[in-house]
């Protein structure tokens, strides 16, 4: 996998910034390739919850955006799909089926409060 | 006209905002309620297309050429510095917000490498698309107004 480790900080980062807890970070495409050179940053975002179209969008901005601060401006692909949601797009079902986990946005703290309560 | 490097840089971006300001205003006259309705009507389509690729040369001009310009015109030392620390110095001294900044660049970096989309997110890709060329015609008019102001303070002290 070719990510620096203050990349995947900043991914993670990002990504508890602009996704609900729960949600998960894939990694898919050229960079999982060690044997290649430079290519996007594709990553897949599955969300726990669906977003309305407009969400997705101004969320997926924000998280990019956010990435731009942290590691500089780079070519990001974010995919935004809820978890457990069919998608259409070949393209989705690549990231699934070769995405690799970076980064999950963990649940709040206080977990005894958070369990008491669902 | 003098033909300094920030009139130069001026002068480009104005005739975008121009551009880009006629291409809102068709917009804004007829809006399309959702995607069939945009796809279907060649004149909308082409209002938008206008819009996006003003949005698009409008921000390039003021990355590349305004923000080196007006640093310079500032005296600012920034030379060595990367392009985030030149927009960190440009919000401190009031010219623009960075956060806006980045977002406008994902939203151009989107429509450039046409990454493919859900179709129900489209139209509002399209339409953050068009909110973010609105906010920046209009961080450029308070860009150029404050720039004014404080090259006036310049030249009175």
């Amino acid at each position: 996998m070719r990510l620096s480790p203050r990349e995947i900080a900043a991914i993670e980062e990002a990504a508890r910034d602009c996704f609900a807890p729960g949600s998960a970070v894939r990694l898919f495409g050229s960079r999982l390739d060690d044997a290649r050179r430079g290519g996007d940053i594709d990553l897949l975002i599955e969300t726990p919850k669906v977003l309305s179209p407009r969400e997705l969008v101004e969320r997926r901005s924000r998280f990019v955006a956010r990435l731009y601060r942290l590691i500089g401006e780079q070519r990001i692909d974010a995919l935004v799909v809820a978890a457990d949601a069919a998608d259409a797009r070949p393209v989705i079902a690549v990231a699934r089926r070769e995405g690799r986990l970076l980064a999950r946005v963990p649940e709040p703290a206080c977990p005894e409060d958070h369990e008491a309560s669902s | 006209m003098t033909g300094t490097p920030l009139d130069s840089a001026l002068w480009e971006a104005d005739r975008h905002r121009q551009a880009l300001d006629s291409a809102l205003q068709g917009w804004r006259g007829a809006p399309a309620q959702n995607l069939a309705a945009l796809e279907s009507d060649a004149a909308k389509v082409r209002i938008v297309d206008q819009l996006l690729y003003r949005f698009t040369k409008l921000q390039d001009a003021l990355g590349a050429r305004l923000v080196p310009a007006t640093l310079a015109r500032l005296a600012e030392p920034f030379e060595d510095w990367s392009m985030i620390d030149r927009l960190n110095r440009l919000e401190k001294l009031g010219l623009l917000q960075v956060e806006a900044w980045l977002r406008w660049r994902e939203i151009r970096n989107r429509l450039a490498h046409e990454y493919p989309e859900a179709d129900d997110a489209r139209l509002e890709a399209i339409l953050a698309a068009i909110d973010a060329a609105a906010e920046m015609a209009s961080a450029y008019r308070h860009w150029r107004d404050r720039l004014e102001e404080l090259t006036r303070r310049d030249t009175a002290g």
